[in-house]
């Protein structure tokens, strides 16, 4: 992987490596009666939490491009006829109903209709190579539609997926990466100063390419969209009400990264049902207070952690990795 | 913000890190540092007196300047003339109390003005030294009120353009050197200084009799092992100190002038409760002392919050927990008249009605207090309750007592208050004037925040960041207010009255 610094591309430091797989490494643990703990004292956190949160969304995107065409396919024919789904329609994404399949250029297609046959039909013929472009709606996000009321509707403009980001994520463009949200990850940090690390920062994974992404195309974070786009990581600020984080509907995302020890030391409590990355500088006042609560979380730990493949660390970086029970 | 590259640049200092010890040999002043360290020891129980505290403390902050900043020996920032004569007086009498510490105090005396008629500046000549190497250096000074007097020496060697100060705060952010200069003991140091370097060459300049070892432990109970085997524990290259010709060591912690802040604490609540004696109204809460830049000192209520200056987060001016602040935090406190910043403000809300209201406030308070005083707490709790209080205890009575607290949650508390108070004045009154302040308050709090958010938002802050404290002035009638690091939190709390509260003070004074 290349940054851009002024005019050059330079190769990302090994450092970065770390944590993208730190964050693959945490993502693909399961959560079920205990969370794991990472913390990691660092000579800075600048583009730590990026590089561990775009680990995280790389785990999951290997494992949703393990759902194959035929399995989404298949799930999408044993819906019943009249579901409503969302398809891309150029590059907007529309809602339409399912109707059923048909045999054409002789293979088996899904049926698609956006508006009554009076209003022009409007029916689109999708093949099993297109199918993730198809997603199924959840009941309750579809109360209230008609077939009058899809033929006037405009649709949500969707990003396509930057050449970077597949190349990132090894993911293949047919899959449901930029259609639907997914919360993956949950970050505590400053907005600002993560905005531009995520967004103002230009990568890409070949020294040949001409084209620059940000890590933007594979975080989506929902904050950082102009528009509505489905999203795989939310941003919290660290100064947020407990009681306000309590009820957040995204706290169930199964890894939350702390940017720094405030909103560690604020808002873990409320926060207890995932996986924890905290992310600790070396030179901020308020890093020793989360050190001493961690330690102290330590000797309460799960027995037998096992840190079998836990990635390589950095020079001048200090980690601890504990599980513990989730209350 | 820190970009790509400079974080790359801060991850690889640690590898290629360097660190180069200068030892510098001073006859005199070397002289002068062991004789005052035999003098303190020599002094036993005599070192609580109040004229040996002085003399002591003032011998041991221009020892600690010399060796922590190239001031020169005969610079007037390190001791000027009449502090050299205070100095005299406070021999003079205690020639006839204790003749053999005199004697010692006076041979100490000779080698101070032998020091301040000495022109010469070690520090400055091996900076110069080391110089020749390179083609700037950047100096970082320990205390951050030693920067203006170094800047000035480093301008009179006519170098300001090659030596450049920096506060150990400037080295937490994006900006790598290729070379920085510490002064003094490495422990005197913040350890990031060292284990997240900001150069890969720091040079370590001390005078020879100070004893010096960096060590660098694991932060972790239990750090996991890198693929090299060993621990994730930072590993720094400090070069073993040279066998020093100096006869004898200094630990770098007797040099450094540290403040007792649970001692000065109780000194200060001690000494005001004998000032005040059975004085009625002296409410007590329980407060915590904190060490600021400039060696002052603020308490600070416990269970309150406190406005601080962030510069990480992106609101920059929030309310912290005081059971929050850690050293490194920046605290804004009103400066000039009283320590609150938002009572003034809810006043000027208030208009006209302010001083009545204040003074109904006042006096219940103050009757509450009174009985507390005469029949204690179990009773006047017992008294409330059987007026009605719902949830009188001693932690809400003491609440409600406190000039911070303006009404109760619950009405009926009120009501029992005010009964209990004998203040004579309708009920419905009283809650409405309570109501009114409330709102006051909130109304202040949000218009005092709005004007720091202006200010602080307005402002270059690398003036907070370089020195460690700042002065706002506040358009709109919100007053003048400092902003300052903490420098030290203190252990342990102490009952400290109500009108300390807030009030930034000198510490080496009260030491």
């Amino acid at each position: 992987m290349y940054y851009k610094d002024n005019e050059n591309s330079r190769k990302t430091p090994r450092w970065a490596d770390f944590f993208i797989d730190l964050g693959s490494y945490i993502a693909a643990k399961p959560l079920e009666c205990t969370r794991s703990v990472t913390a990691l004292f660092l000579p800075t956190r600048a583009f730590s939490t990026p590089f561990v949160a775009a680990g995280i969304i790389k785990s999951h995107a290997k494992n949703e491009s393990l759902k194959s065409n035929d399995d989404h396919f298949q799930f999408l024919m044993d819906l019943p006829e009249n579901t409503f789904v969302r398809c891309l329609d150029g590059k907007r994404q529309k809602t339409f109903k399912l109707k059923g399949t048909a045999e054409m250029y002789g293979e088996t297609r899904l049926v698609i209709q956006m508006s009554d046959p009076r209003d022009g039909n409007a029916r689109r013929y999708i093949s099993k190579d297109y199918c993730h472009e198809i997603q199924f709606m959840e009941q309750d996000t579809t109360a209230g539609i008609s077939l009058k009321s899809l033929k006037r509707q405009k649709g949500k403009s969707i990003n396509k997926i930057s050449k970077f980001a597949q190349e990132f994520l090894g993911t293949s463009i047919k899959t449901d990466f930029n259609l639907l949200s997914k919360e993956y990850c949950l970050i505590v940090g400053n907005q600002i100063t993560l905005k531009r690390e995520i967004c103002e920062t230009n990568f890409k994974m070949n020294m040949a390419d001409k084209e620059f992404g940000v890590l933007q195309d594979v975080l989506r974070v929902k904050q950082f969209f102009t528009t509505v786009q489905p999203s795989r990581c939310e941003i919290i600020n660290p100064s947020l009400r407990y009681k306000s984080v309590k009820n957040l509907s995204n706290k169930k995302a199964p890894v939350v990264v702390y940017d720094g020890a405030n909103g560690f030391l604020r808002l873990r409590d409320a926060l207890s049902t995932s996986h924890w990355i905290i992310l600790l500088d070396r030179t901020e006042p308020n890093s020793l207070r989360a050190l001493e609560i961690l330690n102290q979380a330590f000797t309460r730990r799960e027995p037998d952690t096992n840190l079998k493949d836990f990635p390589g660390i950095p020079l001048g970086v200090e980690a601890m990795f504990f599980e513990e029970k989730i209350n | 913000m820190i970009n790509l590259h400079q974080a790359e640049i801060i991850y690889s200092n640690p590898s290629k890190l360097n660190i180069i010890n200068h030892t510098i040999k001073h006859d005199l002043f070397c002289e002068f540092s062991f004789q005052l360290e035999q003098f303190i020891k020599s002094l036993g129980e005599e070192f609580e007196k109040e004229d040996w505290k002085k003399f002591t403390k003032r011998l041991k902050r221009f020892r600690f300047e010399q060796h922590a900043a190239p001031l020169g020996f005969n610079n007037l920032a390190a001791i000027s003339k009449n502090e050299y004569d205070s100095l005299q007086e406070i021999l003079n009498h205690q020639e006839i109390i204790s003749p053999d510490l005199t004697r010692a105090g006076r041979h100490l005396l000779e080698l101070l003005l032998k020091l301040m008629n000495d022109n010469s500046n070690p520090l400055m000549e091996k900076l110069i030294e080391i110089l020749e190497n390179a083609p700037e250096l950047f100096v970082v000074i320990l205390e951050n009120r030693l920067i203006k007097p170094t800047e000035k020496v480093i301008s009179n060697f006519g170098l300001r353009n090659k030596l450049i100060v920096l506060s150990e705060y400037q080295l937490r952010g994006g900006n790598c050197f290729d070379e920085i200069v510490c002064l003094g003991a490495s422990r005197w140091y913040s350890e990031f200084i060292f284990t997240a370097p900001r150069a890969s060459l720091i040079h370590l300049l001390r005078y020879e009799w100070i004893r010096d070892k960096l060590k660098t432990t694991s932060h972790f109970i239990q750090s996991v092992k890198s693929k090299a085997g060993g621990d994730s524990t930072q590993e720094i290259n400090i070069p073993k100190i040279e066998r020093s010709v100096a006869n004898f060591f200094l630990n770098p912690e007797d040099i450094a002038p540290s403040i007792d802040l649970v001692n000065v604490g109780e000194l200060i609540a001690k000494k005001y409760k004998e000032q005040s004696g059975s004085e009625l109204d002296a409410y007590e809460v329980e407060a915590r002392l904190f060490w600021l830049e400039g060696r002052r000192g603020v308490f600070l209520e416990e269970t309150t919050q406190s406005l601080i200056i962030d510069l990480d987060e992106e609101s920059r001016v929030r309310k912290l927990p005081v059971s929050e602040i850690t050293p490194g935090i920046f605290i804004l406190l009103r400066e000039g008249r009283g320590g609150d910043l938002i009572i003034p403000i809810a006043n000027n809300f208030l208009g006209k009605k302010a001083q009545k209201f204040r003074e109904f406030q006042k006096n219940w308070k103050r009757n509450i207090r009174q009985q507390v005083k005469q029949k204690g707490m179990p009773e006047v709790i017992n008294q409330l309750k059987d007026l009605g209080s719902v949830i009188a205890n001693e932690v809400n009575l003491r609440n409600w007592m406190s000039e911070d607290s303006i009404e109760t949650r619950n009405p009926k508390d009120f009501s029992a208050l005010i009964r209990l108070s004998g203040i004579d004045e309708n009920l419905d009154i009283c809650f409405s004037i309570t109501k009114q302040i409330a709102q006051a308050h909130k109304k202040a709090g949000r218009y005092l925040r709005k004007l720091l958010l202006e200010q602080v938002a307005e402002a270059d802050l690398t003036e907070l960041e370089k020195h460690g404290k700042m002065r706002f002035e506040l358009t709109s009638g919100g007053g003048r207010f400092i902003a300052t690091r903490v420098v030290q939190v203190s252990r342990s709390k102490v009952n400290i009255a109500v009108n300390l509260l807030n009030k930034r003070f000198n510490l080496e004074r009260e030491r």
